[in-house]
């Protein structure tokens, strides 16, 4: 009842407030500039990928007769779809490599990122939906907030509501719902505009709409998660601070620091404290662990990986004599072993390097204490799918299609090409039994595992926030 | 005879400064009382105290049977309260604003209500409808008036409510507490207008450095005695102003 | 003198103002320690594996009898060494790569490897002294400025002040001053302090110190024009943060945006495609196929073409060159698309003092595109003049021998 006046009050102040209407109309319109870029940006890079794919899957498919192992060095491109929200949150998509080279002998990273090519201004241009709302939500929440009990108290209605037995804890509320609301409005309209383009270009990229639509309320929730704290973080300020204009100073110096510089600091921070390695020393170290890591050929340990090899090449066990009599190609043989052996160093150099990334990523979950807005970035993008984990599962997967088509293709000359040593062909008909890439991305189940701590400590904000403004509306409020 | 507001050896102390010192008063249904001092004599402080916007040193601020700081909403579910500057939201009509105030209170009173309310207290009707950003200060008090009205308050706390009304608006005022005393309303007002006082009031206290000094009735005070009175009680305190203590 | 010495006195008593520009001193020294300690990081790198490199080569060059074998085993590391400025602006450092390992095979395949940077922090953009200055800097002026007339019309002292001034506009422009000038120096000193041991020279640090006070002495024109209409403090505090909005954030945005439709580049996976294709298919193509092209080009060892062999050395790495020479146009493309992309990027930042001022200090550190593509082109004289080396060698079929050995290029980094 007094909740519903309150409300009903406050909105028609911003309704006959003409500079709060302007604001938002700003808002969306950059809103729909992000949205635009976002789809524009979004849309052509999955042109690209779908057409790369197609000129590579027929280059493959129609190379002809060929020795498979000179096909195994050309082999085959792995392309990395679009994210489903990408043209929400385009995340570190334009910063990471876009496509693996399915290579024998070597676990590629993925090359060509779109960064390199963009025009270099300042880095804060990189304009998405996300990008927006992280930065200018605290503005709409705080321009909206910032005189809403000081500029009740300058004008001296406070103490009359006060006076005539308000509560300030439902003054409070009342005012929380109204911002919150409004801020929730615009991020609703936002995530379902995203959501349901998304949802119209869904193509064979391998997402369903279901989970489409499970990110876009994730997304919905901690961006919400981040107004709640937006909110009560103003009507706190706006509430021990004496004046308005003073209420509005603090609170955009606030902004400054947690929503501008922070995020920044940190992550020169954590690239400090957990130095990412450089790709000389990456390749450096990855070539002397792949070197220790090779048992001599006559070795037992050798041998094993052979008999291995052999087995899952016939699909039987082999006799304890069989081994030196087998009618098949040496040459392939030894290809497919080194594959198999060095499978782990590689894995282990690249999973240290995802780990890495992991301790940085942590370390920056330390400072988001300081600012709720990192958290919000991380959830932002693994929601999104555009996050460091969505790309590392990505790389698995492509590691997984290297060593499968990789070992089809020795298979084919070890079992095929007995004594043709190299030069064996495979007959033009070979090339369509080569697997394709059929990348399914991860569903969001994993994005929220994922990202549980980075929930948490959002969840902790939100919470602290809501406890410091009622605990301070019901013991510290000044008329 | 119900006694609805009562000062118990009221005492509010800043750190160094006592602005108000051991007040005992009490205001009756039916009667007008007036506080009259400088600025700086503790009128303020009690009528805060009475609201609970400040807590007493020591001693008792009681509303209708309770104390303020056992029960504060109890007791501000009794009191109207009209302030100097009676302060509205602008952007909101003087019926809106009326609307929002009294829910806030607590209360709830249909539209003809409201509107019979703001007629009560002589305002304009067409002056409803349009946002209170153009009233005249009048207009204003007389919406800060049907407000205290508006949720049934027993005791009306009145802050200078006259300083700045023109004479007439001032007449008209005055007119309308006196009609609401009559009905059974206890007024404690604070001013500094000493023949306005003496017009209305039942009976006047006055108030020097956070004491009351005196209590007379106005029927007492004749010309020469006003003139006594002013020259003794009504220049500047030396004290500092509780309100900017408050700041 | 004395009223700036009331001025100073009257600064010294604003808490919020000591607040910002507190933060200003804080936030310049932040940046300035963390982007000194990420060049000593970057120049230990490139110390390491220069070391290594060298290192390395000493071993494989006693190892190989064959000419092919040396090109085909022998790294060579090539780098773009930090300027001593390059600590105020890392630009592009944390995006394009700056060393590569360079083999003699076709180099389109080596040149586009990236380093295994976070991702993340590429993104997030380096909290460096660029961004200190051209981004957060202007903030915290708008933050100091807003109220200076405001704040005194809402005290009720501006008619008093104004009257009493003797030219209308003097308090206030002392008062603006004094705050814009401490926010100056605030940034300035750190960054000389940091700049002048790490041996960045008054070259670099008196123009970026120029950068610095012209584009806040922008900002404090913005927020002059701002307070000349009259409005409160938080009229003009919301007016002047939607200008650092529009100015450092949206109107890059549509510049990046616009340059990147008008100029469209070709696709990176496209030239990789295609160079891996020629070089695959040359495998399988007669030795006529990837000889003719190439004498085209080289045609010095038009007498040398004959292969016998299935596989010869001179042969594998004529086609390596073929593979480059038919990607070039595309390659070719993609180049100039960038310059063209920067050049414009370069024009339309007059509409962004920020980007301006981000840009002339990436020039200044050499951080920027232009020095990402010198850097580019130098690796391509390097692989060339390798190739020139090894040219002789393997079409002349002369055996390997140290003296031979000490004549191959080495890579120079660049004097800084």
């Amino acid at each position: 009842m007094m909740i519903g006046a309150i409300i009903g009050k406050e909105l028609t102040e911003i309704r006959r407030d003409g500079r709060a209407l302007g604001l938002l109309g700003i808002v969306g319109l950059l809103l729909v500039l992000g949205l635009t870029t976002g789809l524009a940006t979004e849309n052509a890079r999955e042109r690209e990928v779908l057409q790369a794919q197609a000129d590579d899957s027929a280059v493959f498919l129609e190379q002809g007769e060929k020795n498979p192992h000179s096909a195994a060095h050309f082999s085959r491109m792995a392309h990395k779809p679009v994210a489903p929200l990408a043209s929400f949150d385009p995340g570190v998509s334009s910063y990471m490599g876009q496509v693996i080279w399915l290579e024998a002998h070597s676990r590629n990273p993925a090359m060509f990122r779109a960064a390199e090519d963009a025009p270099e201004l300042s880095r804060l241009e990189n304009f998405s939906i996300a990008g927006v709302l992280t930065l200018i939500l605290p503005l709409l929440v705080v321009l909206m907030g910032y005189g809403s009990i000081a500029g009740e108290r300058e004008r001296g209605t406070l103490r009359q509501l006060v006076g005539s037995g308000a509560s300030p804890i439902h003054l409070l509320l009342g005012k929380f719902i109204v911002i919150a609301g409004v801020a929730f409005a615009v991020l609703a309209a936002a995530v379902a505009i995203s959501t349901s383009f998304s949802l119209l270009s869904l193509s064979e990229s391998g997402f369903s709409g279901g989970d489409l639509v499970l990110r876009g309320l994730s997304l919905l929730f901690v961006y919400g998660l981040y107004i709640v704290c937006l909110t009560a973080v103003t009507l706190l300020v706006s509430m021990l601070v004496a004046e308005a204009r003073t209420a509005l100073l603090l609170l955009l110096g606030i902004w400054v620091v947690t929503v501008v510089g922070l995020p920044r600091l940190s992550a020169s921070i954590a690239e400090q404290v957990y130095p990412s390695p450089d790709s000389a020393t990456f390749w450096e170290d990855t070539r002397a662990s792949l070197q220790a890591n090779r048992p001599p050929s006559e070795s037992e340990d050798y041998v094993a990986v052979e008999r291995e090899v052999i087995e899952r090449a016939l699909g039987r066990e082999l006799r304890v004599d069989e081994l030196d009599d087998l009618e098949i190609n040496r040459g392939a043989l030894r290809l497919e072993v080194s594959e198999v052996i060095d499978q782990e160093a590689f894995n282990a150099a690249y999973a240290e390097l995802f780990a890495n990334y992991e301790k940085q990523k942590n370390l920056r979950r330390m400072l988001s204490v300081l600012s709720p807005t990192i958290a919000l970035q991380h959830l932002s993008r693994a929601y999104s799918g555009t996050d460091i984990g969505a790309h590392e599962h990505f790389s698995l997967e492509a590691e997984r299609q290297r060593n499968d088509i990789v070992r089809a293709m020795n298979e084919d000359m070890m079992l095929n090409g007995a004594g043709e040593s190299f030069g064996y062909l495979s007959p033009p008909e070979f090339w369509e039994t080569v697997p394709e890439f059929d990348y399914r991305p991860p569903s969001v189940a994993a994005a929220w595992s994922e990202s549980a701590r980075d929930l948490t400590i959002l969840l902790f904000w939100g919470l602290a926030a809501i406890a410091a403004m009622f605990w301070f509306g019901a013991n510290r409020t000044r008329v | 005879m119900s006694e609805l507001l009562h000062a118990r050896d009221l005492t509010k102390a800043f750190r160094s400064n006592t602005a108000l010192n051991g007040l005992n008063l009490s205001v009756n249904e039916k009667e007008i009382v007036c506080l009259l001092g400088a600025n700086g004599a503790g009128k303020t402080t009690t009528i805060n105290l009475f609201l609970g916007f400040l807590e007493p040193t020591s001693g008792a601020a009681i509303v209708d049977g309770t104390e303020v700081t056992a029960d504060l909403k109890r007791a501000r579910s009794k009191l109207g309260y009209v302030p100097e500057q009676v302060s509205l939201y602008p952007a909101l009509t003087g019926l809106e604003n009326l609307d929002y105030f009294v829910r806030l209170g607590g209360g709830h009173r249909d539209e003809s209500h409201l509107r019979g309310l703001l007629d009560r207290v002589g305002l304009d009707q067409g002056a409803a409808d349009q946002k209170v950003g153009a009233y005249s200060k009048g207009m204003r008090q007389k919406i800060g008036l049907a407000i205290a009205l508006a949720k049934g308050a027993r005791a009306l706390l009145l802050d200078e409510p006259l300083s700045g009304l023109d004479p007439s608006a001032a007449n008209e005022f005055c007119r309308l507490l006196r009609q609401l005393a009559d009905n059974g309303a206890a007024v404690l007002m604070a001013t500094h207008d000493l023949f306005r006082a003496r017009e209305l009031a039942d009976r006047i206290g006055i108030m020097k450095s956070g004491t009351l000094v005196e209590e007379l009735s106005p029927e007492s005070l004749d010309q020469a005695a006003l003139e006594q009175v002013y020259l003794n009680h009504m220049h500047d305190d030396e004290t500092v102003d509780e309100t900017a203590e408050e700041a | 003198m004395s009223g700036l010495i009331r001025e100073i006195r009257f600064l010294a008593s604003d808490r919020a103002a000591l607040l910002w520009l507190g933060i200003a001193l804080l936030v310049a020294c932040v940046s300035v320690i963390l982007g000194l300690r990420e060049i000593a990081a970057q120049r230990a790198v490139l110390n390491d594996l220069i070391e290594i490199d060298y290192a390395e080569r000493e071993v494989l060059d006693t190892l190989y009898q064959d000419w092919g074998d040396v090109a085909y085993y022998t790294f060579h590391l090539t780098w773009d060494s930090p300027s001593d400025f390059a600590f105020a602006a890392l630009g592009q450092r944390d995006t394009s790569p700056w060393k590569h390992q360079i083999r003699a095979l076709a180099l389109e395949g080596q040149i586009y490897e990236t380093d295994a940077e976070n991702p993340d922090f590429a993104l997030i953009g380096r909290f460096d002294f660029a961004f200190a200055a051209n981004l957060l800097a202007p903030l915290l002026l708008i933050l100091l400025l807003h109220d200076l007339r405001s704040a005194e019309r809402t005290a009720g002292r501006y008619e008093l002040l104004s009257a009493t001034a003797a030219s209308q506009g003097s308090p206030w422009f002392a008062r603006a001053a004094l705050r814009t000038g401490a926010l100056a120096l605030c940034l300035i000193a750190p960054l000389w302090a940091g700049g002048l041991p790490g041996g960045a020279g008054a070259s670099t640090l008196i123009p970026a110190s120029l950068v610095v006070i012209l584009h806040i002495a922008f900002w404090w024109g913005v927020c002059v024009l701002v307070d000349r209409y009259g409005w409160t403090s938080p009229v003009n505090l919301t007016a002047l943060v939607g200008a650092w909005l529009a100015l450092a954030v949206i109107v890059p945005a549509a510049i990046k945006v616009s340059i990147e439709a008008a100029v469209p580049l070709p696709d990176g996976g496209e030239i990789l495609l295609t160079q891996r294709e020629a070089v695959n298919d040359a495998w399988d193509l007669p030795k006529a196929a990837t000889m003719e092209p190439f004498i085209e080009r080289h045609p010095a060892w038009a007498d040398y073409t004959e292969v016998s062999q299935p596989f010869e050395w001179k042969w594998y790495y004529a086609f390596q060159q073929v593979g480059d020479q038919t990607v070039e146009p595309l390659s070719q493309a993609y180049r100039d698309g960038r310059i063209r992309r920067d050049r414009l990027a370069g024009s339309l930042a007059w509409l962004s003092p920020p980007a301006l001022a981000e840009r002339a200090m990436q020039a200044l550190a050499d951080t920027n595109v232009a020095a990402t593509l010198t850097y580019e082109q130098r690796v391509r004289a390097f692989h060339k003049a390798l190739r020139e080396y090894y040219y002789p060698r393997l079409f002349r079929g002369e055996p390997v021998s140290t003296v031979s050995i000490e004549q191959r290029p080495q890579f120079q980094g660049k004097e800084s």
